[in-house]
């Protein structure tokens, strides 16, 4: 367990060290700044409100997307490249705790940056309507989940797959799996009668998560209440994604020749 | 109790390319003591760096066996006994190298309140007490590998595995790395290490190994493996020769361990060469070393032809 907490606590630094936390300051003040440009053009308080929120929400769940992508694809073959890992695999830790490490260290600063943007989302909101939505951190834990999931995706394509191809790979399960069954049913069935596509992709859902259910984008700017067991079950079935992909990764590493 | 530090019996590694199988280890038999420094000599490609990977459980071995004191190679048991030092170091270069130990005595599950004296005593093995705080990435590569040394030395390890440990050093830096290893000894540590230097190697190996083609060629003491090795020098008249030797270069100098000299001299003098000068000197190791590679790598083309 300490082996896992030290991989985990060298990755965040590595992260930090290649200034990934500076696109997220850099984000963080334009989530700041939104509410207020967003404000300049609403023609109400509420409306400007709806507009920021979904909006801002958007943008934080594509920006942890795509550092989701970026990093999870990239984190084990870029030790593998730079042969850092020898050393440390070279310590008497088993190469799971070594990809839980690394997965811990990369979603740990995923979820920060998650929260810090949704942090200065809603202080510009506030500082506007004078009103302090902490609501705004169910929709960020919604998308710190899905994010964790996707990099748990991407580490472990990344033991069988370069980089790009992991990133590729990810996407992928990341588009299927957040697939709604609305979209299914009636753009593709309904609307342009691609039945068998449709299917191919009920079939390929069997096998991904619903990335559908971390979305609380909707319930949170119209401003209904999340029940408090609904995040339970969400980080639940998270988790076990996590595990899921972590283990398979696990078997397939345990077995590679570095 | 097993009587080794490290042994491998049999030892083969086969990996899987695109152009086909390639066999990196054939058989590998060896057997290091405790307290021993012990040399790995062979060519790049020769298998050093697999066999010692597949010690730290890095690369896992098709057949055959290896053990670190009795335990599996590459089990946890086994490599809280190993202090490794890879061929090409290299460290999250934005740590200090006292966060780089400490790191290092974590991952090895050096108790906490061992911890800062593991690190402070290995620094001063490696003579960096004072500059541990500066960030690795403005070290030189001489400090880099005396990092190295250090993040190897810090669970205080019975067995040290150093793969090309003075490998791009200046000589100073080599000479200092020597003299480290020599400090290790004093301690009772078993030092494994691979190297291209044979003068290195001489001057600090209580034994040595010379690795070809991924298998063990000669083992011993250096007063073994040169001992009864002579090394015949010859100048030839290279002129009006139609078809040169391979091993008579263009000034006519060639050199053959003695007990290939008859035949050799015979080869040569069938194709036209006249002697000029034949005189004989007590082989070193670079001489074992190149005599028996050479021998084996001719051996192969003999019998691929």
């Amino acid at each position: 367990m300490l082996s896992l907490m030290e991989i985990a606590r060298v990755q965040l630094l590595e992260n930090v060290r290649r200034q990934v936390h500076l696109i997220t300051l850099f984000m963080a003040a334009a989530m700041l700044m939104l509410p207020a440009y967003v404000n300049a053009f609403s023609m109400g308080l509420q409306a400007f409100q709806l507009v920021t929120k979904d909006f801002g929400l958007t943008l934080i769940s594509y920006y942890g997307v795509a550092m989701a992508l970026l990093l999870g694809s990239s984190v084990v073959p870029r030790d593998i490249e730079r042969k850092t890992i020898y050393p440390i695999l070279s310590r008497p830790l088993g190469r799971v705790t070594y990809l839980g490490g690394q997965f811990l260290g990369t979603a740990g600063l995923v979820v920060a940056s998650l929260f810090l943007l949704t942090g200065a989302m809603g202080l510009g909101l506030a500082s506007l309507s004078r009103q302090w939505d902490a609501g705004l951190f169910a929709a960020a834990w919604g998308y710190s989940l899905e994010c964790s999931v996707l990099i748990a995706v991407c580490i472990c394509f990344s033991t069988v797959a370069s980089p790009p191809l992991a990133g590729v790979l990810g996407f992928f399960v990341y588009i299927v799996g957040g697939m709604s069954n609305a979209f299914l049913e009636f753009f593709l069935r309904e609307d342009r009668g691609a039945n068998g596509v449709a299917d191919l992709v009920e079939g390929m859902q069997r096998f991904t998560p619903n990335f559908s259910l971390f979305h609380l984008k909707y319930p949170v700017v119209h401003g209904f209440v999340i029940q408090p067991h609904y995040h339970l079950a969400e980080t639940v079935y998270a988790l076990a994604w996590i595990l899921l992909f972590l283990l398979l990764a696990g078997i397939r590493f345990e077995t590679r020749d570095l | 109790m097993t009587d080794y530090a490290l042994e491998f019996a049999a030892l083969k590694k086969t990996f899987r390319t695109l152009r086909g199988p390639v066999e990196a280890l054939r058989g590998l038999d060896l057997q290091v003591r405790p307290g021993e420094i012990f040399g790995y000599i062979g060519v790049n490609g020769a298998g050093k760096s697999t066999s010692m990977k597949v010690l730290l459980g890095l690369i896992r071995a098709s057949s055959g066996t290896a053990r670190v004191f009795g335990e599996p190679a590459g089990s946890l048991a086994a490599r809280r006994r190993i202090g490794y030092l890879p061929e090409v170091a290299n460290y999250h270069e934005f740590m200090s190298a006292a966060e780089l130990l400490r790191m290092h005595a974590r991952l090895a599950g050096v108790p906490r309140a061992l911890q800062a004296e593991r690190c402070r005593d290995a620094l001063e093995v490696v003579g960096l007490t004072g500059r541990q705080h500066g960030r690795i990435s403005e070290y030189s590569k001489g400090m880099k590998q005396r990092v190295g040394v250090a993040q190897a030395l810090v669970s205080d390890p019975p067995l040290l595995i150093l793969d090309e440990l003075t490998s791009g050093l200046d000589p100073f830096a080599q000479r200092d790395l020597r003299d480290i290893l020599l400090r290790l000894k004093q301690r009772n540590i078993t030092v494994f290490f691979s190297s291209h230097h044979m003068s290195e190697v001489e001057a600090i190996c209580d034994r040595a190994a010379i690795i070809h083609r991924g298998q063990l060629q000669a083992c011993g003491t250096i007063a073994e493996l040169t001992e009864n090795r002579q090394r015949v020098e010859m100048l030839w008249d290279p002129q009006s020769v139609a078809e040169p030797l391979a091993e008579i270069d263009p000034q006519g100098q060639a050199a053959v361990a003695s007990q290939d000299a008859d035949e050799f001299v015979e080869r040569a003098l069938g194709r036209g060469y006249r002697l000029r000068r034949l005189t004989t000197k007590r082989s070193n190791l670079e001489d074992v070393f190149h005599d028996l590679t050479r021998k084996i790598d001719q051996e192969v083309a003999s019998c691929s032809r």
